[in-house]
């Protein structure tokens, strides 16, 4: 019989950024991309970053944020050029709007895959760098499916195809239907897959120094979390769509048989009230059981994680927040970002915090580290990933 | 290194990495005006200020020293850091500074405060009017077809007797500027929508029935259509396309942090005053119209009247009106009352 292994000593991570400390460089940085046009806003980022990744603890030590302001300067001003190209191209009809999606697809995944090795290479622990084996490839399999079922029908009917009720007869548009129909049925049940494929992409292709990460969550945990979640919104849609006739009915009575715009803008606003209480109450229970069964499923070398946030605790903050800030007339945000970064970093624990120490840089990676960019020499584009 | 006279710690205790193993090693940091020595019981490096870059201070976090070989140091204790680094001459960046003293943050925050506010109220409408001027009249004209091809198809044919027709007609034709756009009329049953009009970019007039029918004068009826002219002369839409776009970049940057939940809906909010505000530019320019063709502006003012009261109660509740798209009618009746004068 061995002997039970000694329990391991666990370490949670701490998070020590503050609203008030927060409050001041976020404020800074307001001022000066406003100022500058925008320029600025690449130095405001690393400021931010910085901020972030330095108040994260770790088992006595701290991460750090390498990025350089001027590669995220060249990488926003690619997005703001490929944005205004994407924009005119959509003022004009036919063809160029196909062109601009079909050129958009083509981009996205590819820049998307960028951003997220810039971040991680960027990242360190301990003096180790993170980084991302990740393939491009993957990632048009993984986003090129959703984008061509979402842009499929705007596309369609942006190039005149369905404005022209001429040539195509009514079949037509009946086998078009049908088929969007069954490709958006196909898309919603394949969508918790492509997000649990996305998860393990970016957690199973990232390298701590030498060491590859492992992802061992299942596709099962994001099946149940957005089963959960549709039960919810169905349950909820009709609880609100019944509430909704009522009110509607009741103040139509009111005001002498005619519904009234009074009704109807009161209907209105329960409508997007409706909306917005769906995302509040529904989208924590999705984040809650997502960031876990990922964290839960991680493994670097042999350190593993576990997380333990709670929805409940996520539609605390998030209605507080939401109050904090409307009462504030926005002023409170840092304080708000600063109170929900906390929560989800904090609810994250290294489980074996002893081996954290074993780690080795990638052989010649110190040459790397010396130049600070060095190989990586791509730009970063936040797409808040 | 012998001690410091006046009492400043010679050396500072921190955490060095030497950036090949995730392993810290204890450490005593000397800190000079040219360069920097971490000693322990078995390691000795030195480091010129060249090859070593200093973070920015934070309350909560350690100060990090990156060496150019890829090593760094985490030092915790700031106190004795900041007097170590006062006695070799260091300064923080004045960005550095200001963000954390609380004098500068409160005049960062009410500078800020003052240049949104310029932004919003001056600086934006008039860069929105440049970039509607600068875009090729071609693109707007395309936008127009566009929207004209949506509401032909949506909006039943009109239900005018041809006479009621010609009248429109003839008085579109009295009225409309000869500057080389191509203006276009279309009438149209309202429906649900009742008594209306709109203008889209490009030229075209949309007006229904049910308006026709109550502007009942060629005065009040060369009002509204002078109104309508009056939003494709000042290019209003493209305006409140190009501010709201750049209004959404704005509340996207300060509300990015949180989330994009509630970021739409200030937005919203704020490119509405600038709708009412095209508003009032359209009915100046219909009474400056209508006087140069020499007609009364009277007519224009009543029928304001008659459709406010044709839409029913939409002005009963006050808190609607931050809202609306359209200024509270009485307050547009009074002030084409006063420029007809």
């Amino acid at each position: 019989m061995p002997a039970e292994a000694p329990a391991l000593r666990s370490c949670r991570l701490q998070f020590t950024g503050t609203g008030r400390e927060y409050f001041g460089i976020w404020i800074v940085n307001l001022l000066l991309t406003i100022v500058t046009l925008g320029v600025y806003s690449a130095w405001a980022k690393v400021r931010k970053m910085q901020y972030f990744y330095r108040n994260t603890h770790l088992d006595g030590s701290v991460f750090d944020y390498h990025g350089e302001a001027l590669p995220i300067l060249k990488g926003r001003i690619l997005a703001v050029l490929l944005l205004v190209l994407y924009k005119l191209a959509m003022t004009q009809l036919g063809m160029f709007v196909v062109a601009a999606m079909l050129g958009l697809m083509a981009v996205l995944p590819w820049l998307l895959t960028q951003s997220y090795r810039f971040r991680l290479h960027n990242s360190s622990y301990r003096g180790l760098r993170f980084h991302f084996s990740g393939s491009a490839s993957r990632a048009y399999l993984m986003f090129g499916l959703p984008m061509l079922v979402v842009l499929a029908p705007g596309a369609l009917a942006a190039s005149g195809l369905i404005g022209t009720p001429q040539h195509p007869g009514a079949k037509f548009f009946v086998w078009m239907g049908i088929g969007l129909g069954l490709a958006y049925l196909a898309m919603m049940l394949l969508w918790p897959y492509l997000h649990f494929c996305f998860k393990r992409w970016q957690h199973g292709d990232a390298l701590f120094g030498a060491t590859r990460a492992g992802f061992q969550a299942h596709a099962g945990s994001f099946y149940g979390a957005y089963f959960l979640a549709a039960v919810m919104l169905i349950g909820g849609g009709i609880a609100a769509f019944v509430s909704l006739m009522l009110l509607s009915a009741g103040l139509g009575a009111g005001s002498s048989g005619r519904i009234g715009h009074g009704a109807a803008a009161v209907t209105g606003f329960a409508a997007i009230a409706v909306f917005y209480g769906a995302l509040i109450g529904v989208i924590p229970f999705v984040t809650a059981r997502i960031q876990n069964a990922v964290w839960s499923g991680t493994r670097v070398g042999r350190v593993g994680f576990h997380s333990d946030v709670r929805a409940w605790d996520l539609i605390g903050i998030t209605l507080t927040n939401l109050l904090m800030i409307v009462l504030s007339l926005g002023l409170l945000i840092p304080f708000a970002a600063m109170r929900l970064m906390k929560y989800k970093i904090q609810s994250i624990e290294v489980l074996d915090a002893d081996a954290l120490q074993g780690f080795e840089a990638e052989a010649g990676e110190a040459a790397v580290g010396a130049t600070g960019e060095g190989a990586v020499d791509v730009m970063d584009l936040d797409f808040g990933l | 290194v012998s001690a410091d006279p006046i009492g400043v710690p010679a050396d500072v205790a921190a955490s060095f990495y030497d950036g090949r193993v995730s392993r810290a090693h204890d450490v005593r940091l000397q800190i000079g005006a040219n360069g920097l020595v971490l000693s322990s019981a078995w390691l000795q490096r030195e480091y010129a200020w060249t090859d070593a870059s200093l973070s920015e201070r934070l309350r909560g976090a350690p100060r990090l020293i990156r060496f150019r070989d890829g090593s760094h140091c985490e030092v915790a204790d700031q106190e004795r850091l900041d007097a170590a680094l006062a006695v070799a001459g260091y300064r923080d960046s004045w960005v550095a500074r200001s963000q954390h003293r609380s004098r500068y943050v409160a005049t960062c925050t009410v500078w800020l405060v003052v240049v949104l506010f310029a932004i919003y109220r001056w600086v934006l409408p008039v860069a929105a009017d440049i970039a509607a001027r600068w875009l090729p009249p071609g693109v707007e004209a395309r936008l127009g077809a566009q929207a004209a091809k949506v509401i032909e198809q949506q909006f039943p044919r009109t239900q005018l007797t041809g006479a009621q027709a010609d009248r429109v007609w003839r008085v579109f034709d009295s009225i409309v500027p000869q500057d080389g756009r191509t203006f276009r009329l279309v009438l149209r049953d309202g429906g649900p929508f009742g008594a209306n009009a709109f203008a889209l970019p490009g030229g075209t007039v949309v007006v229904t029935d049910q308006l026709v029918k109550l502007a009942d004068d060629d005065a009040a009826l060369a009002g509204v259509l002078a109104h309508e002219i009056g939003h494709v002369e000042n290019r209003h839409l493209l305006r409140q396309i190009a501010s709201r776009t750049v209004l959404g970049a704005v509340v996207t940057l300060i509300g990015g942090d949180v989330s994009g939940l509630a970021v739409g809906v200030p937005a919203a909010l704020a490119n509405l005053s600038y709708s009412r505000d095209m508003e009032r530019e359209a009915d100046a320019y219909a009474v400056t119209l209508l006087k140069s063709k020499g007609m009364p502006v009277e007519p224009l003012a009543g029928l304001l009247q008659r459709l406010r009261a044709a839409h029913g109660t939409e002005e009963a509740s006050s808190w609607a009106s931050y809202l609306r798209t359209h200024p509270d009618t009485a307050d547009r009746v009074a002030a084409i009352r006063a420029a007809a004068r």
